[in-house]
């Protein structure tokens, strides 16, 4: 079935257009007219009145003419002011460089511009690009080369705790938008050198910075290069949140699970990194990718491992249990209610039979009325301005909750198992996508076959479920194919010091992660202490 | 390639629609639309048209059973008595859609309660339909009614809304007294399967007094084949029980003598054991019970807790026990009926001398020697060790 569907989409791919190569005219040279530069990068940055152009000379002997060029608001004001524009034209009197020694932009460059980072350039493409995020470039007449001075200052949002993956026992600080930011907090993390970062580039027009994030030794280096050929592959214009970068590296496009793990927490990516997985930052998201993924990792949350692990395997039994019940329940319900009504008790038969009892629709139809009326809800919850959301709720338990049973048209039953499921789908979040699609699908195949068709359903998502791969690792791994060791961390949440073994499934390069070594506190004989 | 389109279309077009239309499957059965069963009678009646047999279905109305008041009323009854007429069962309950607008849906139900004079001519006919048809469960207990089974079906009892089930809770509950022996559907067509082994099965009456009339569980059938051929009282009622090792509690009650007052013992737990054996290479069964009891309630003045008075008591309700055990047995010699399960004892147990008497067995059970011993133990005397009054 979904290989027809890839068959269909793959024509359709087909059809676009092949998508032409950049075309910038890189290969362009810096020429030593000031002017003439100017002239080209006026062209080719249009008259924006974001491109700031500052002429100037240069302090000392020789009146050099130079120029600055910078986007204004990605650059810090304070550094051109005090780091760039001060030093070369007011100090650079009391310290002359002598022509002659070197080249003038070099001598800038070692003795004058008091900045950080600083690279030196003779190609226009570069320069362009340089500018265009963030950089300051600094011009000077009569020189084929170009000093691009860093000095990022633009608005950045603080660094706030996730909404969307909120812990009770564990850091608060959570990804911005700014990748140097990002990186830093997962480096604060982990200070191992093995930590590294591979820079890329996406997009034909936003140019996004991507970094790949992995630590050496532990990831294999197989899965690095996988990773860095499936990003560079990417062809698009643009890339604006790390949810478009997933869709364009994951290994099963048309299955309806996710295939990339995302989290918004620097914890979160330091334990995976941890575990032999692979990051990859996004500038301007604060959402960062994680491969492998495994189907496991739904259920995971850092708390698990910030409780003791009495209180997180109880937790995520309890996590198994929502999910499960979000996706069977709408459609058990309906089987027994128009099916088999025999395997129901008969105080609790009497009790549903009597809520049905003069409803007008088919319970099927009820149930997946009322599911579609509660993901109205849901996405109504999402996209309306914080003031009206609580009008939603109000109308959406009171008037479609309440005046609905009251006048008959839904039995309340129907209306307990959708509250019900509803809340337990917000159990497991990451899976919402996937939960949804399914809950629909298995409640038509109830309505239509009963308790046999919910068993097909779920046998053909389990069929799917076992096949899928994501980077290599299957992605119901440990628990099919079978990894003993692993499934410490699946079935009990072992004490964090038994867990010897990293995941096998994502084939860590060294899966050796520490011995066991229980807390031994030592023992004290209080017999032969009250003597 | 465009045509492979269209049709993919086309294709998920139709697949969606036909979907969503055929929600509506054959095998559906929506629960408004279905009449829950809970208690269910057959009898013999005479019609127009020769023997006929009534059925009678006791059918749950559920929004009355959850808010009475809403639904109008609460003076209406919370089930609801239909009745057809049929030559077999199966056609029978299918005549009932002449009348009811809902299907007659029986997983539910829980008693099958069948008109002595029908029990008398015999089961067959009635059971296989429940037995056969994959609706009805063989959990249901059956019952014979002592006169019409129609008219027990439509009596509303004291605390249960639905009188069917308040049958099968007095049948659940038959523990506390151990003089009911409940069957189910199950255990009917085991008995009736039996080559030696009869069945039997609870009774249950109706009981009119002046103002209000209600139903009583009241002795047991006796079968012999599939033919009701007589009745046990309650009290050989718990002799059987005894015997088939089913007595869980209940209460024995027997004077001391020299004294006249009433002595009150409950029933603690009771094991038995029946063994068949050979002697002079002839049948002889020998059953032997060993129960533990508690004092109850003495209603004499005097001490009787002290072992040597104690040893007395147990001897006392050990004979309570015997003669409980011998009025059974004096009825199925009476009718000759072994539901006891004497013959099954010596079949598994001595399968070699079983060959040679087996097939005589009706001959042989009224006159097999049946010897009871009856070994009672005195657990607790309860809290009261001494006469309060006379403290």
């Amino acid at each position: 079935m979904l290989g027809f569907i890839r068959k269909i989409l793959r024509f359709w791919a087909q059809n676009q257009d092949d998508e032409q190569p950049l075309s910038t005219s890189s290969g362009d040279e810096i020429r030593p007219e000031l002017e003439m530069n100017l002239a080209y990068l006026r062209e080719q940055l249009g008259r924006s009145p974001d491109v700031i152009i500052r002429r100037f000379t240069l302090g000392g002997p020789g009146k050099i003419g130079a120029t600055l060029v910078f986007i204004d608001g990605l650059t810090d004001k304070t550094i051109i002011n005090q780091d760039i524009l001060r030093p070369l034209m007011i100090e650079k009197e009391k310290n002359p460089v002598k022509s002659g020694d070197g080249s003038i932009i070099e001598k800038l460059e070692e003795c004058l511009v008091t900045t950080g980072e600083i690279q030196r350039t003779s190609d226009c493409a570069d320069l362009i690009g340089s500018i265009l995020a963030g950089s300051i470039a600094l011009l000077l007449e009569g020189q084929r080369e170009a000093l691009i001075i860093s000095a990022p200052g633009w608005e950045t949002r603080a660094i706030d705790e996730p909404d969307t993956e909120v812990v009770v026992k564990g850091p608060r600080d959570g990804f911005a938008e700014t990748l140097r930011t990002n990186t830093a907090l997962l480096r604060r993390r982990i200070s191992h050198p093995g930590l590294t970062f591979i820079p890329l580039q996406v997009g034909r027009h936003t140019k996004t910075k991507l970094n790949i994030a992995y630590i050496k030794g532990i990831a294999k280096d197989e899965l690095v290069e996988e990773v860095k050929r499936r990003l560079q592959r990417i062809r698009t214009d643009g890339v604006l949140a790390a949810g478009m970068i997933e869709q364009y590296i994951e290994d099963a496009p048309y299955s309806p699970f996710p295939t990339v793990g995302w989290t918004e927490r620097p914890d979160v990516v330091a334990a995976r990194l941890l575990e032999g997985r692979v990051a990859i930052f996004t500038d301007g998201s604060p959402v960062v990718n994680t491969v492998p993924m495994l189907f496991i990792e739904n259920f995971q949350s850092p708390d698990d491992y910030n409780f003791r692990p009495y209180f997180s395997t109880t937790v995520r039994w309890l996590r198994y249990l929502a999910f499960t019940m979000s996706i069977l329940s709408p459609p058990l319900f309906v089987a027994l209610t128009t099916y088999h009504q025999e395997l129901l008790p008969t105080p609790l038969l009497i009790s549903v039979a009597a809520a049905v009892e003069g409803t007008p629709f088919p319970t099927v139809v009820e149930v997946i009325g009322m599911g579609v009326v509660f993901e109205i809800l849901r996405e109504a919850g999402i996209r309306l301005p914080r003031a009206v959301g609580q009008a939603v709720s109000i109308v959406g338990a009171l008037v479609i909750g309440e005046a609905t049973v009251s006048a008959g048209l839904i039995g309340a039953p129907t209306v307990i198992v959708i509250a019900f499921t509803a809340i337990a789908s917000f159990v497991v979040p990451y899976q919402n996508e996937a939960a949804i699609m399914l809950r629909l699908l298995l409640t038509i195949l109830s309505g239509m076959f009963g308790a046999f068709g919910i068993i097909c359903g779920l046998l053909l998502v389990l069929i799917h479920l076992a096949s899928l791969r994501s980077f290599g690792a299957p992605y119901l791994a440990p628990v099919a194919p079978l990894f003993f060791s692993v499934l410490k961390d699946v079935l009990l949440r072992f004490p964090l010091w038994a867990m010897a073994r990293r995941p096998k499934a994502i084939e860590p390069a060294d899966d050796r992660r520490r011995p066991v070594q229980p807390p031994e506190p030592p023992k004290v004989d209080w017999k032969r202490k009250k003597k | 390639m465009r045509r492979l389109l269209r049709t993919t279309l086309a294709l998920t077009l139709v697949l969606t629609v036909s979907v969503f239309s055929s929600i509506g499957c054959w095998d559906k059965k929506e629960l408004d639309k279905l009449a829950i069963v809970a208690g269910f009678g057959v009898d013999q009646v005479q019609t127009a048209e020769g023997d006929r047999l009534l059925l009678t279905a006791q059918i749950i109305k559920a929004d009355q059973v959850i808010s009475p008041e809403q639904a109008g009323g609460s003076g209406k009854q919370s089930f609801l008595t239909d009745q057809s007429y049929g030559r077999t069962v199966f056609e029978g309950v299918r005549n009932f859609t002449f009348e009811s607008s809902r299907r007659l849906f029986f997983p539910h139900n829980r008693v099958l309660i069948i008109g002595e004079s029908l029990a008398r001519s015999g089961l067959h006919p009635i059971i296989d339909f429940f037995i056969r048809d994959p609706e009805p469960r063989p959990k249901q207990y059956v019952l014979v009614a002592k006169g019409k089974a129609a008219d027990i079906l439509s009596v509303k009892t004291g605390l249960e809304e639905i009188p069917a089930l308040a049958i099968y809770e007095l049948l659940q509950d038959y523990g506390a007294t151990s003089k009911v022996y409940p069957v189910t559907l199950q255990d009917l067509t085991k008995d009736l399967a039996s080559k030696t082994k009869t069945a039997v099965l609870p009774m249950i009456e109706l009981v009119s007094t002046s103002k209000k009339k209600t139903i009583m569980l009241d002795g047991t059938a006796v079968f012999k084949s599939d033919r009701m051929v007589g009745e046990l009282n309650i009290n050989e009622t718990r002799g059987l029980l005894w015997v088939l090792g089913k007595v869980h509690s209940g209460i024995i009650v027997f004077k001391l003598p020299p004294y006249r007052h009433d002595i009150s013992m409950e029933i603690l737990e009771a094991n038995r054991q029946i063994r068949p054996e050979l002697r002079n290479g002839k049948p002889h069964v020998t059953v032997v019970i060993d129960v533990e009891m508690i004092i109850g309630e003495i209603t004499l003045t005097k001490n009787l807790t002290v072992p040597r008075e104690n040893e007395k008591l147990e001897r006392m309700a050990s004979q309570g026990i015997k003669k409980e055990i011998r009025a059974a047995l004096a009825k199925a010699r009476q009718f000759n009926t072994d539901f006891f399960g004497f013959g099954e004892a010596f079949h598994s147990r001595r399968p070699k001398a079983w060959k040679t008497f087996g097939p005589n067995w009706d001959q042989i059970f009224p006159q097999l020697p049946v010897e009871i011993k009856v070994s009672t133990v005195i657990r607790r005397v309860g809290e009261a060790t001494k006469f309060p009054i006379l403290q």
